[in-house]
């Protein structure tokens, strides 16, 4: 990975401007815009405006069947506190989260410290740990649910040790937790390789010169890489928390937020109001906190890396 | 100094850490290739096989109906073709839009550059979900519901192409910036500069983007989902598997293996063979947050 350079060609213009045609930094400007101008308009059309129109529909008691769209103030968010299924849906999310954050994160470590240490497996480990990430969400969602039916083959190699396995994905006491397994064992790989690309950027005479001064692989790990890693650690931390949100498709064929709502996320449940109940306005005034719960989130965690996050380049 | 040979453990002893991390890691990556294992012998068995106790970890005979029956029961075939095109159109589309933009945000100058870059970056942190009613309504103001132009307008100028400008513009900045020049004091204009020499030169990028680009479209769910759900000739792949159900909603097991068997069949021969290019990128893609 090359660092990127800001070349002294182009950010001096002024000094070198006698070299090129008269105008030429006022037609760069005028391109420049034309370059970036079909993605700035799709930008403004396609995630801007659809920020703004979300915070307008959240006003409004929208259903799309009964053909109604009239102001009602706060009124979808006062309704939020008589849901009586949005608590059972913020627990959840709550424990997807909680479960998703660190297992994606320390297991993607280890993994990653393993594979970096695997000598001449080291390239083949990393494929095959990779693979479930470019497998697409739904056949990985299917083959689980597949095998974790009350008769699937998890049963199944259980009951060859005497074991009798739950319903996984129906017993409530398992559910979620089995839907967290599952977006885990999918996504490690990519957490892998973040972990790989930051322990390759680790100059190896920082832990060689450890190692002279006496430490051991213990000592090494916890007070050389570790620090070092702390930035993407934190990386990791806000990707997953992101992720842990955009875990859509896996609930939707696994468990279609079942038992109950015990595995039906806060987007899922936007999903759900708004494109099976119809209740547009009431989603996106979901949506509304849904988007201000990840900004929060994401705040919280800049405002805090200074604590912990050791080096900063 | 004196430390020296506590620091250089036997070679053997160092053989046999490796060869033990080696072995964890097979068992580790057990649940992530068993699954895969098992989707693809799946969809050879019959009916009464695929829920045999003890599960059979080979088929007794290979049931080549049950792909017949994935084209019989849904127009698979078109299905297929559909996921084929939009991503094809994804990929160009991107290539060409995300690699100029990413050159101008490399390397022209034009007032609030860096500010609409990070903008654009932060667009990252919003998730799908919660612009998918109003991009459904905004759809639906353009005529566009029940037709395949969301599923290639949205992924080429939404938030998916703010991943591949940004992976252009880092690699444009990692070009030596002398080579353009020597075009510009030859005369070619800034878009000659770019389409003859950046371009030609950012050829991995573009790979990294167009690769990645494919998995995404080829992989999507919501969008499909909720732009063009009901008409069985429209859908795409990952919306169609889920349909083979009996007249009771079950899934008819062997029938999505064998569909979900052909669709990641593409994918993974693409992810074998470019892997190099398709494992970095997802790297940068994360560093990029």
């Amino acid at each position: 990975m090359t660092q990127p350079v800001e070349s002294p060609t182009y950010s001096q213009p002024g000094r070198r401007r006698s070299r090129w045609r008269p105008g030429y930094w006022q037609r760069d400007a005028i391109e420049g815009v034309a370059f970036v101008s079909p993605q700035l308009l799709g930008f403004l059309l396609f995630v801007v405006g659809p920020v703004l129109a979300i915070a307008w529909f959240s006003l409004h008691d929208w259903n799309v069947i009964a053909g109604t769209f009239n102001f009602i103030g706060t009124g979808n968010f006062e309704a939020m506190l008589n849901d009586k299924s949005l608590p059972t849906v913020v627990l959840a999310s709550v424990l997807f989260a909680l479960g998703y954050v660190p297992l994606n994160v320390s297991l993607g470590l280890l993994a990653a410290l393993a594979v970096s240490k695997a000598a001449h497996a080291a390239g083949a480990m990393r494929t095959v740990y990779f693979v479930p990430v470019v497998v697409s969400g739904v056949a990985w969602a299917l083959v689980w649910r597949f095998m974790l039916q009350d008769e699937g083959a998890v049963n199944g190699f259980l009951s060859v040790f005497g074991i009798e396995g739950p319903n996984w994905l129906r017993d409530s006491g398992w559910a979620i937790g089995m839907v967290v397994v599952v977006q885990v064992l999918k996504d490690i790989g990519f957490s892998m390789v973040i972990f790989l690309a930051a322990l390759q950027g680790i100059p190896s005479d920082l832990e060689e010169a450890a190692r002279i001064d006496g430490a051991n692989n213990r000592n090494v790990f916890w007070h050389v890489t570790l620090p070092l890693l702390t930035p993407f650690v934190f990386l990791m931390i806000v990707l997953s928390i992101i992720s842990s949100i955009k875990s859509f498709a896996l609930i939707f064929l696994l468990t279609r937020g079942g038992p109950g709502y015990d595995t039906t996320t806060i987007p899922f449940y936007i999903y759900q109001r708004a494109f099976q109940n119809f209740d547009m306005g009431y989603a996106s005034s979901l949506a509304v906190v849904l988007f201000f719960v990840v900004m929060i989130l994401t705040a919280g965690q800049f405002a805090l890396r200074k604590r912990w996050v050791f080096y900063e380049e | 100094m004196k430390s020296e040979p506590q620091v250089m453990r036997p070679r053997s002893r160092r053989r046999w850490s490796g060869i033990a991390l080696t072995v964890i890691l097979i068992i580790g990556a057990i649940p992530l290739l068993f699954p895969l294992w098992w989707l693809v012998t799946s969809a050879f068995k019959g009916l009464n096989e695929i829920f045999q106790y003890p599960p059979h970890l080979f088929p007794d005979e290979l049931k080549w109906e049950n792909f017949a029956k994935v084209f019989e029961l849904q127009p698979f075939a078109r299905q297929f073709l559909n996921s084929l095109y939009i991503a094809a159109l994804n990929v160009i589309g991107t290539l060409v839009f995300s690699s100029l933009a990413g050159y101008a945000f490399a390397r022209m100058r034009f007032p609030g550059r860096n500010v609409l870059f990070v903008l654009m970056l932060s667009a990252l942190l919003v998730p799908l979900e919660v612009l998918i009613i109003p991009l459904y309504a905004l759809m639906g103001e353009l005529g566009w519901l029940g037709t395949h132009l969301p599923l290639i307008v949205l992924p080429v100028f939404g938030v998916d192409a703010v991943i591949g400008t940004f992976l252009m513009r880092q690699y444009f900045l990692s070009l030596p910036v002398e080579l353009e020049d020597a075009g510009r004091i030859d005369g070619l204009s800034r878009f000659g500069i770019f389409r003859h020499i950046a371009l030609p030169l950012a050829r991995p990028a573009l790979a990294t983007v167009a690769i990645l680009t494919f998995l995404t479209s080829w992989n999507a769910f919501l969008e499909p989902l909720v732009f063009v759900s009901g008409v069985p000739d429209l859908l795409t792949v990952p919306v169609a598997i889920p349909l083979y159900a009996d007249a009771y909603g079950f899934p008819v097991w062997e029938v999505q293996m064998a569909a979900s068997t052909l669709s990641i069949l593409p994918v993974l021969i693409v992810f074998i063979i470019a892997q190099r290019y398709i494992i970095p990128g997802f790297a940068r893609v994360g560093i990029a947050g």
